[in-house]
């Protein structure tokens, strides 16, 4: 496979050009690999490894803030701290961590599960995982600065977050992440719509691809939609409070809502970026723990790109309250999201149904992601309902609400990733028996923090508040919320162990683990640079390496009983 | 979707590949958006001007797709087996993209904090910009 290429990677154009060895080329390691490997499953992995980390300092803060809300009066940090704890947890969470975790996995299986050697770019794949990082670090560094971090919250309305009301420097470092990570964001994605549309093998048509890389496919492009105008909009504040535009500044003729449309036209569909890419991982999970193929594989493409398309059309449901908005078109058109998302649900039942169903802890993952999600779905059709909005705006029920979509929904999807593909990241698998411990304190401690959240914002607390009193009769809802989050906490580190042991003392995984079913199994763990020296099996349905290993039992989706379980 | 004979249908129907029709979709759809929204929002021009500048980039990339990705992939339709095109040149290491995004982030960050970190990450900025460059000429 190396053989084939022309011409090494040099350094210096005037060098000579000599013929690369047949050989594999040999890996890099440490401090050199992580900043100069353009391999896709380096920077896949430096992606998701960095996430990673910014998920447990943003957690970090989300305990603070738990702490703090437990008891009233103050207990841990005043209400400029608190104002920058849920700031900075909310734009780590969405904008470090999530979103980026998605780009690792999107560079390290898509690939892999179209055949392909690299991503199409892999100088500018390893360009923007460094200005991702950059960024994130920019927004955090806020911390460090005199007026602290940014305090505006992660939506940053103006006037709120111009020069005379957040005047520090970290609101500046804010934006300045805010704006590298877009432009991270958008090389990203462009690498993976090229990818996909340039680098499939012979054989791998657009309706064969795996649902994951229909999905990533679905998500960048709506990332080269929205992230140029979210990157557009945070320059444009900055020169508001730089150079003395007047954009967002109504006493000089702008108009502040400019910057709510914005935002909120890159906002919402971010949450569809963040949750997208895993309903694709457990789509890809259900398939193989079923051993059944993706029941109506078509139908769910087309859920998939109906949601992103319907995604781009509801930005301001977020801004119902402000009286100035177009109602029934929003209420519609979010309400219409329901029903792809529902196709979506009966896709995955279908997979399973009648399959012989593994529970593994990527599965265990997989469907406690089902259940989450159907509650986060459900309260946002609520939401979606301009009557009840207006009661429910800003209340902890939103919160109870995003956070079962983006925590519940997106984060057990993570988890779900990391126990499927952690053999073939590195080669050996996590133990199943810590797996589950991680999962059930994760659970539990998940629907223990979030679910009272509901019944707390239904009564009326508003979220972002550091403190309430006695007598508003919060406090019992809030001190179970609390202990949830300390539960959701501690599930971390079973996690943690488990990686440490599995790197000590894991056995080795071999190439295919979980008897899969797409192109990624089809190689060794981990893959060599080249990703198939072996060559690729043929590609004849959307699960090739099924059809390889059990050439009798073609995939079929129809709904025959008989024919179903025959199949798996 | 397995079945040879649909698909001995879709191969001739080449001339709009799958990705180009993708994108008229998204195309299509968003006109329709915009267009229900431009009636109805009451002069709303910042989500018409987004809803319509999501048409034009999506017809742009449907136009792309339909003149040029045609050729890129062309055989990868024909249901043929074997590997993809393995001559396209992808380098594994490279120190310029790391010295890029240096440059880039300190520059941002020089917007806000100040000449003495800006000026440091144009020149960083620029150096790696050209080495990035030179690095990818003459491959193809
Ligand atoms: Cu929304």
């Amino acid at each position: 496979m190396t053989a084939t290429r022309e011409v090494p990677p040099t350094g210096v154009e005037a060098q000579p050009l000599v013929e690369e060895p047949a050989a594999p080329e040999r890996r890099l390691s440490g401090f050199l690999r992580w900043t100069t490997s353009t391999d896709h499953k380096d920077v896949g992995l430096s992606y998701m490894i960095t996430a990673f980390v910014f998920f447990l300092a943003a957690g970090c803060l989300a305990l603070l803030m738990r702490a703090e809300l437990a008891d009233p009066g103050q207990e841990m940090v005043g209400p400029g701290t608190f104002n920058e704890l849920f700031t900075m947890h909310g734009s780590i969470m969405l904008l470090v961590f999530l979103s980026p975790f998605a780009f690792g996995i999107a560079n390290y299986c898509v690939p892999l599960m179209i055949g392909a050697r690299d991503m199409a770019f892999p100088r500018i794949n390893l360009l923007s995982y460094w200005i991702y990082l950059g960024g994130g670090l920019s927004m955090v560094f806020g911390f460090v600065t005199a007026d602290g971090a940014a305090d505006f919250g992660w939506f940053a309305y103006t006037p709120l977050s111009d020069s005379v009301r957040s005047p520090g420097l970290g609101a500046e470092l804010w934006l300045v992440g805010v704006a590298l990570l877009g432009i991270s964001g958008i090389l990203s994605a462009l690498n993976i719509v090229v990818t996909v549309f340039t680098m499939r093998t012979r054989g791998m048509t657009m309706f064969r691809m795996p649902i994951l890389v229909w999905n990533f496919v679905v998500v960048s492009v709506m990332v080269l939609l929205v992230f140029p105008v979210l990157t557009a909009a945070a320059a444009m504040l900055w020169t508001d409070r730089n150079l003395g535009s007047v954009v967002y500044d109504a006493t000089a003729g702008g108009q502040p809502i400019i910057w709510q449309h914005l935002f909120w036209f890159f906002g919402h569909p971010e949450v569809y970026i963040l949750v997208l890419p895993y309903f694709g991982v457990v789509t890809e999970v259900f398939a193989v723990f079923s051993r059944r193929p993706v029941y109506g594989y078509k139908g769910l493409v087309f859920a998939t790109c109906s949601i992103g398309a319907l995604s781009l059309g509801v930005w301001a449901h977020h801004m119902y309250a402000t009286g100035a908005v177009l109602l029934p078109f929003f209420g519609v058109m979010t309400m219409l999201i329901a029903v792809p998302t529902g196709v979506k649900m009966f896709n995955w039942l279908g997979t399973m149904w009648l399959g012989r169903v593994r529970f593994s802890t990527a599965m265990t993952f997989a469907i406690g992601f089902l259940a989450v999600f159907v509650i986060g779905g459900v309260t946002g059709v609520i939401l979606a309902s301009p009557a009840l909005d207006f009661h429910l705006t800003d209340s902890y029920f939103v919160v109870a609400h995003f956070h079962y979509v983006l925590s519940g929904g997106a984060v057990f999807g993570v988890f779900a990733a990391i126990y499927y593909w952690w053999p073939k990241w590195f080669g050996k698998k996590l133990h199943e028996g810590w797996g589950h411990v991680h999962f059930w304190l994760n659970f539990i401690g998940f629907n223990l923090t979030f679910f009272v959240q509901f019944i707390l914002g239904l009564e009326g607390m508003p979220r972002r508040v550091a403190d309430y009193t006695e007598a508003s009769g919060f406090r019992p809802l809030n001190v179970v919320s609390s202990i949830g989050a300390a539960v959701l906490g501690v599930s971390v580190l079973p996690f943690l162990w488990n990686a440490y042991r599995t790197w000590r003392r894991g056995e080795p995984a071999g190439d295919d683990p979980w008897d899969g079913q797409t192109l990624e199994w089809a190689t060794s763990s981990p893959p060599p640079i080249g990703n198939f020296p072996e060559g690729l099996p043929p590609v004849r349905s959307e699960r090739p390496l099924w059809d390889l290993k059990y050439p009798d039992r073609k995939a079929t989706t129809g709904a025959d009983p008989a024919a179903r379980k025959a199949t798996r | 979707m397995s079945d040879p004979a649909a698909q001995g249908v879709e191969v001739a129907d080449r001339r709009f590949p799958t990705e180009a029709k993708y994108f008229m979709a998204i195309g299509v759809f968003f006109a329709l958006i915009a267009t229900i929204y431009l009636i109805f929002s009451d002069g709303e021009w910042i989500g018409v001007s987004l809803l319509y500048a999501a048409v034009i980039v999506a017809l742009v990339c449907a136009w792309f797709m339909t003149t040029r990705v045609q050729g890129a992939q062309a055989d990868v339709e024909l249901y043929e087996e074997g590997e993809g095109d393995q001559t396209v040149y992808l380098p594994t290491r490279s120190h310029w993209p790391f010295l890029l995004a240096l440059g880039t982030v300190v520059t941002a960050n020089g917007f806000s904090v100040g000449m003495w970190l800006f000026v440091p990450g144009v020149i960083v900025f620029l150096y790696a910009l050209a080495g990035f460059i030179r690095e990818g000429r003459d491959r193809a």
